[in-house]
Order: C-alpha cells, then sequence, then structure tokens
C-alpha cells in the first residue's frame, strides 16, 4: 500500500512493526521479504514516483576530495531509488574479497562468502538475471559458442558478469507493494533523525518531514537504514541528540573508510596484432538461458596472493569503428607463424577493429581518511549536508600500473597485441581521466568489534540492538563487483534476520 | 601529463611497423658465413621489419631511452640478438626466413613471460623486438 506521507496529519504517529527507511534495491528488497507475514512494515521514501527538483537538492553537498562526485546526480531519490539509473551489471564479490588479506590494511569481512551464497543465488532473480553460473566460464562458451582468451592464470582470468535489464526496483515492484497488506510505503516523507530510549541504547522513533507538509514521527519495534552508502552514515551522524557524535559513532567511525570503485577509461590501449581477433565474449552482450553476460578480464587469486594486490577487473572496449587510422600491426607475421595450426580464436567479426580500449575497474585499499562527514552547510530542512573527501593512496596507484602492466604483458604473451597507456610514461602520478566508479561503499563498515566498525555480522549497529544497516556503507572491502548484487543478498540476509528477532 | 593526442600520435608512430613476408627475406639470399660479416647479419636480420621508416624511430627512441643500448656497438647488438634466439653466426646463416621468424617470435612471447619488456613513450614492448629497432637504427646510421 501507498501512502502520501504529505495527507497524513501533522505531528501524527505511525506505528509499526518494522520501520524500513529508503526505498531503493536494500529497501524495496527487504519489505518484498514482509509481504504476506505477520509484522507490520512501514518503508519510508524521501521521494514519490518521479523525480522532484526540490526532493533530489536534499542530495547536495560538498566535495573536498578528488572532485568526481556530483553528489546530486549520481544518486537518486525517488521510489526505486539509485537503480532508477544503474546499469545493471552485476556479479557476486570473490570469496578472497571477504578473506583478512594480511597485504590490505583495514581488510576481511566476519562473514564469508558462503555465508551469502544461499542469498546471493536468490538475489540473481531479483535483479533480473539470467543462470547463476559466475565461477563456469565454459558453461556460458558452449552456449554462446564464443572463444575466450587463453590467459596465464598466474596472471589474469576471464570473469562472468551478469547483465540486468537493468531492473528498475520501483517499477518492477511497485504493484506488488501496492498491493500488499501488511506493508505501507509513506512517499514524500524525509528522514530527519533518529531519537533513542533515555539510555541511548535503542531506537524508539524516526523523526520524518514532508517538504511542504507535515511532520510526523515512526515508532517500530526495529529500524532498518537503507538510504545509500553516504546518506546511511550521514543520517547516524545526525542522530545526535541521544548520544554525542551520532549513533554507532563512539570510536569515530561512522562515515570513514569511504570507498568507491577506481575507474580508468581507459587505462590503457591494446593495439592488435590481428582484427580479425575475436573478442565477442568480452565485447557484447550474449543471450543465454533468459539472462545476459559478459566477460571481462579479472585478477586471480594467484596473482593476488604472490604479488599482494587487491582484486581489478578490466574491460575490453571496441575501438571506434570510425578510427581510419589503423594501429598496431607490430609483429603480426610473428604472431601468425607462431600459430601455424591456426587454432587460435580468429573468427570474423562484424566490426573490424585494431585497437581495444582497456577501462581498469581496482578495488581500493580501505583507508580511515577518506571519509564523510558533516558540515555547517544547511538543507531546507536545516539538517547538516555532507563533504565527501574521497581519497586514494600511492599503494592504490601502484596496483592500477601492475594491473595494466599485466594486460599488456598478457595481451603481448599471446602474440595479439601490444599495449600503450599514459601511466607507463609517468607512474609517479595519476592518469588525469581517474573516475570513481559511483559506487558508495565502507562509511558504517561491518567488522568483528565496534572498535573497528559500525556494524556487527548482522548488520546491527554496535549497541543499538534494533538499528540496522542495509547497503554498500556495510562493505569493509569493495572487491571488483559491482555492488548491487551483494546490496540484494546482504538485503535479504537481513530481511530473514529481522524477521528471527522479531518471532 | 600526456593527453590523448599526444597517445593517439604515437599510435600512428607504431602503426605500420610489421614484418615483411618469408618471400622478401628469401630474397636476401643464403650463404654460409666462415667468418662472421656483423654488417651483413644486421642488414639480413632488419629485414624481418617491414616499415624501416616506424621502425627506426622505434630504434632511435629506444637508444635515446636506454645508454646501455646505446653504447653498444653494432657488432655487440646484433650478437645478443642471435643469442636471444639461442643461434650462432653460421645457423643464422643457414636457418629459413620462417625459422627465423618463428625463433623471434618465440623469443618475443618469452619476453613477456619473464617481463624482459622495455617501455618506450608508453608502449611496453618486448625488450627484444625493441632491439631489433634499434639494430635497425644502428644499420642506418
Amino acid at each position: 500500500m501507498f501512502i502520501d506521507c504529505k495527507n497524513l496529519p501533522d505531528n501524527s504517529t505511525i506505528d509499526t512493526d518494522v520501520c524500513v527507511i529508503g526505498a531503493g534495491a536494500a529497501g524495496i528488497t527487504i519489505a518484498r521479504e514482509f509481504i504476506g507475514s505477520p509484522e507490520r512494515v512501514a518503508v519510508i521514501e524521501s521521494g514519490g514516483f518521479k523525480p522532484d527538483a526540490r526532493t533530489q537538492a536534499l542530495y547536495k553537498g560538498d566535495n573536498v576530495g578528488l572532485p568526481t562526485f556530483d553528489l546530486e546526480v549520481n544518486r537518486l531519490r525517488y521510489f526505486g531509488g539509485t537503480t532508477n539509473h544503474w546499469a545493471g551489471h552485476c556479479r557476486p564479490l570473490d570469496r578472497i574479497d571477504f578473506e583478512v588479506r594480511d597485504w590490505m590494511p583495514h581488510s576481511g569481512w566476519p562473514i564469508s562468502r558462503a555465508d551469502l551464497e544461499s542469498y546471493y543465488r536468490r538475489a540473481q532473480p531479483i535483479c533480473g538475471l539470467g543462470p547463476y553460473e559466475y565461477e563456469n566460464l565454459d558453461f556460458w562458451t558452449t552456449k554462446t559458442g564464443l572463444p575466450d582468451l587463453e590467459l596465464d592464470d598466474a596472471r589474469l582470468k576471464s570473469a562472468v558478469y551478469n547483465q540486468s535489464p537493468p531492473t528498475r526496483f520501483g517499477k518492477v515492484y511497485r504493484e506488488e507493494l501496492g498491493k500488499a497488506t501488511n506493508v505501507k510505503v509513506y512517499l514524500n516523507a524525509n528522514l530527519q533523525e533518529l531519537r533513542t530510549d533515555s539510555s541511548a541504547s535503542k531506537v524508539t522513533q524516526a523523526r520524518v518531514t514532508c517538504i511542504d507538509g507535515p511532520k510526523v514521527s515512526v515508532s517500530a519495534r526495529l529500524f532498518i537504514l537503507a538510504t545509500g552508502g553516504m546518506e546511511n552514515a550521514r543520517i547516524l551522524l545526525l542522530s545526535d541528540k541521544d548520544r554525542s557524535g551520532g549513533l554507532g559513532n563512539e570510536q569515530g567511525l561512522v562515515g570513514r573508510y569511504f570507498m568507491d570503485h577506481i575507474l580508468l577509461r581507459p587505462g590503457e590501449d591494446i593495439s592488435l596484432s590481428d582484427p580479425k581477433l575475436n573478442l565477442d565474449l568480452y565485447h557484447s552482450l550474449h543471450s543465454v538461458d533468459g539472462g545476459k553476460m559478459f566477460s571481462v578480464l579479472a585478477s586471480t587469486e594467484r596473482l593476488m596472493r604472490k604479488e599482494r594486490m587487491p582484486n581489478f577487473r578490466i574491460h575490453l572496449i571496441r575501438a571506434s569503428a570510425q578510427n581510419k587510422t589503423p594501429v598496431g600491426k607490430i609483429f603480426t607475421l610473428l604472431d601468425e607463424l607462431a600459430d601455424p595450426a591456426g587454432d587460435r580464436p580468429r573468427l570474423e567479426s562484424k566490426t573490424k577493429r585494431d585497437s581495444i580500449a582497456l577501462h581498469l575497474v581496482l578495488e581500493p585499499v580501505p583507508n580511515p581518511d577518506s571519509r564523510i562527514s558533516l558540515t555547517d552547510k544547511r538543507d531546507l530542512f536545516g539538517q547538516k549536508k555532507i563533504a565527501v573527501n574521497w581519497q586514494v593512496t600511492d599503494a592504490d596507484l601502484a596496483a592500477v600500473y601492475r594491473a595494466l602492466e599485466l594486460a599488456a604483458l598478457e595481451f603481448g604473451r599471446m602474440g595479439y597485441g601490444r599495449g600503450c597507456g599514459v601511466i607507463f610514461e609517468d607512474q609517479e602520478h595519476w592518469p588525469s581521466n581517474l573516475e570513481a566508479g559511483r559506487h558508495h561503499c565502507g562509511t558504517t563498515r561491518m567488522s568483528t568489534s565496534p572498535k573497528t566498525g559500525v556494524v556487527n555480522r548482522d548488520c546491527q549497529v554496535f549497541d543499538v540492538p534494533n538499528l540496522y544497516i542495509a547497503g554498500s556503507s556495510v562493505f569493509p572491502t569493495i572487491g571488483y563487483a559491482n555492488p548491487t548484487l551483494t546490496i540484494v543478498a546482504l538485503a535479504l540476509r537481513l530481511a530473514d534476520h529481522a524477521k528471527e528477532q522479531l518471532r | 601529463m600526456n593527453g590523448l593526442v599526444n597517445l593517439l600520435s604515437r599510435r600512428r608512430f607504431l602503426t605500420t611497423l610489421v614484418l615483411v613476408s618469408g618471400s622478401v627475406l628469401g630474397g636476401v639470399g643464403y650463404q654460409a658465413l666462415f667468418s662472421p660479416d656483423w654488417r651483413k647479419i644486421a642488414e639480413r636480420m632488419v629485414t624481418l621489419l617491414e616499415r624501416h621508416d616506424i621502425a627506426r624511430q622505434i630504434g632511435k627512441r629506444y637508444v635515446e631511452l636506454d645508454s646501455a643500448v646505446a653504447h653498444l656497438t653494432l657488432e655487440q647488438l646484433t650478437e645478443s640478438l642471435l643469442k636471444a634466439i639461442k643461434l650462432n653466426a653460421n645457423a643464422w646463416s643457414d636457418a629459413t626466413p620462417e625459422k627465423s621468424l618463428v625463433l623471434f617470435s618465440n623469443k618475443l612471447r618469452e619476453d613477456f613471460v619473464l617481463e624482459n619488456i622495455v617501455k618506450i613513450d608508453g608502449w611496453i614492448l618486448s625488450e627484444t623486438e625493441a632491439r631489433l629497432c634499434a639494430l635497425l637504427h644502428k644499420v642506418l646510421v
């Protein structure tokens, strides 16, 4: 059921069992899990069914670090959240992403990939994806009939990505939520802060305000913050009436360890020796058994452990067909002569190309100095806005350099071409095309201890037993995979846990 | 920091560097060398490179960037390339064009496996192919 909060009486109270704040991928997933259950659920969504300029402007903030974020544009503040414009690239995090990696400071989740495996499988159809076969490349090469590159697994591998339509959660699940009798979605309802009992050990109330409308409060047994990788931290920091510094912030960790994927598009160009080299598995989307997939190059566990590298992936992007300058015919005949049987993949492709661009996506090293904090600037409700200080480190730069070097080595080894990149001329400085992946993570990180994290393995805020966090803000490390599938998997897990707690 | 424009210009710089076909190599003629004539060997070796204008630019740049290569004589550089493909001067003179190409091809692969590489203006090349280009530069100087 949908309710416009503007139509509620001023100073009214919504009484419910579960209060989910935010209706994006995480919030909608949790709400759907409660449909038909005995519990009453109230979903508090800032926006309506369409974008609204004044509501969207509530996301305004400052960039005080690397100037790569447009805070008002990256995120969408209406029903469906940022899934209203996500690209739909999906893949689970790798097993190693969850491990404590002694070469990566602050790494290690309190849960493993195995703990999430069943939830990933449940998340797959929710995101509109096909077969759950991420670890089985042969499945896809057999189905598509396309060759993969014969990579050295001491360096790189071909990794499978699934492509969501992309599922717009607000559109796809609107009807289902609209029919639910025990789930009420309150639109145009802007959370201002969470209030606790006198001992500040339990959240008792969410204070909500409409633009040009009433103020209401929500009382619930259990609260789940699902407002995104930046806003989750902001809400905790703003909720400082009963706890100095905000909820869950005894160690000053809320907002710290802000992470995003490090992007270089391109990081490198590969001049191909053979324009007929078949890279369609990597270049194009392929429909298989009701889903779509493509492949990327990715680091292997062997590489990461041996060279103490973070995780990364590399997209192979087709060069422009308009490029009339043929490139990279270096030693073509040598390459061909070394393959006298001609059994390497050299199928004719629809588009002739002589070069490919390598787009690098790198996992950053968690960094406490990379952070979100409150400023003295105020939004239209008088609430403090955020400043984002995204920082990358020398370790990240070294990893970028090595990842791109490895790609060039592999294309050279396979006899397929030569790599060229600006970074190979100057490895001391970041290339000017450094970007962030717009995957905001880490600001309420999951940990085994309140000394090192904000939430525990169940996504519960330490010392606040009825307050939970959903979304990428709980990721302690982020691998190279896009976060949405993991966000949905964690949301499913959290919903299961919440039901247990309520019964 | 160089931008994409410079990157593209460097691409053109490498655009047409290709190896000649076996028939061209075959036209050079093969005679057993009883005492190595290093210039002659070098001149035959660089016929592997078809576009001498491009390859020479690479070679010139490599010599500018690497003083060790710059100080090698033509004889030393030629001999080092023969050693790289595990041939002596006589064996080289007996090798067919196809065999020469395969030997160099295998060496290039090995360079990328062992990371015997050089970086020239943003390009990652095998050390052997860069030395071939440097040899051409020295032959033409």
